[in-house]
């Protein structure tokens, strides 16, 4: 039977019981063993035993991985974390995506000009360290 | 009043639409990006839907809409679903219905998120393959799967 990637990903968690912290598209986060899973919705071991439904992911990954990289979560505990209960980042809508979508591509833009100016500069400073150079080896 | 039945082929969205067209109720439709409109429902198409608000007529794709919102019932759920026909067992396992089937028979209040943040306590009173049509209070609510992100107790 052929099996797309993910369900193969969830199967392999399901079976190894692997903590996973599951990423909404609206940025809740969803802790949690897999109980067991369809091909529309993952049913999460958890306090409220979450239905999830596949197309509202964004991704997932083993809790403990994503630990490694990032600050511990406090909010691990809470299972399910309410984005209202969350002052500091409030649901982002779909549109709000789009915008964020394009807030990252100026940040990209923003890069490549800082990064521009920093070779400019530096190759600046390399040539009249060059012409200082040649000037003290001609006297 | 139509009846629905909790039954997962029976299309409860369609009968819900039109029952709200043939009654002239005004709804309250929730867009994905919060947004609201309130009105009656003038046309309903297959992936759109036109609304008379006051300013005159919007036209609302389904995708874009969470969640449409009736202030009193516009469908009536039987209290018992029947199991006449046992229904052959499924080769592939369907979680959703086995949950939404249990929650139904045993009118248990469900948490349903949406996508976009958005978070609603109510009873379930049918479902169909797109929409889950639940009761909070004296309102009736149809929320489109689309729009939802998880659902627990």
């Amino acid at each position: 039977m052929e099996q797309n990637l993910l369900d193969r990903m969830l199967d392999s968690y399901q079976q190894s019981g692997t903590p996973l912290t599951i990423t909404l598209q609206n940025g809740t986060r969803i802790y949690g063993i897999i109980d067991r899973f369809d091909s529309y919705v993952i049913m999460m071991k958890n306090e409220k035993n979450d239905i999830v439904y596949r197309h509202a992911i964004s991704f997932l990954a083993p809790t403990g991985e994503r630990n490694r990289h990032k600050e511990p979560d406090t909010q691990a505990a809470a299972g399910h974390t309410d984005p209202r209960q969350r002052n500091d980042r409030p649901a982002p809508a779909p549109q709000r995506q789009e915008r964020r979508r394009g807030q990252e591509q100026m940040k990209h833009k923003d890069n490549k000009s800082n990064g521009d100016v920093c070779i400019n500069s530096s190759m600046k400073d390399g040539l009249l360290k060059w012409i200082e150079v040649q000037k003290a080896s001609k006297i | 009043m139509v009846t629905a039945r909790g039954d997962q082929h029976q299309a409860i969205e369609p009968m819900f639409l039109s029952a709200a067209k043939e009654s002239g109720v005004r709804l309250s439709v929730s867009q994905m990006n919060k947004a609201t409109h309130e009105g009656t429902i003038k046309d309903i198409g297959r992936y759109e839907i036109n609304l008379d608000v006051e300013a005159g007529t919007v036209t609302l794709l389904k995708q874009e809409i969470s969640c449409l919102t009736a202030p009193y019932p516009l469908l009536t759920a039987p209290v018992t679903i029947d199991s006449g026909q046992p229904s052959p067992p499924p080769s592939k396992p369907n979680i959703q219905k086995e949950f939404l089937d249990k929650a139904i028979k045993e009118n248990q209040p469900l948490t349903v998120f949406l996508i976009n943040g958005r978070r609603i306590r109510a009873h379930i009173e049918a479902y169909d393959n797109f929409s889950l049509l639940l009761r909070e209070g004296g309102r009736q609510h149809l929320f489109y799967k689309h729009a939802i992100s998880t659902i627990n107790r």
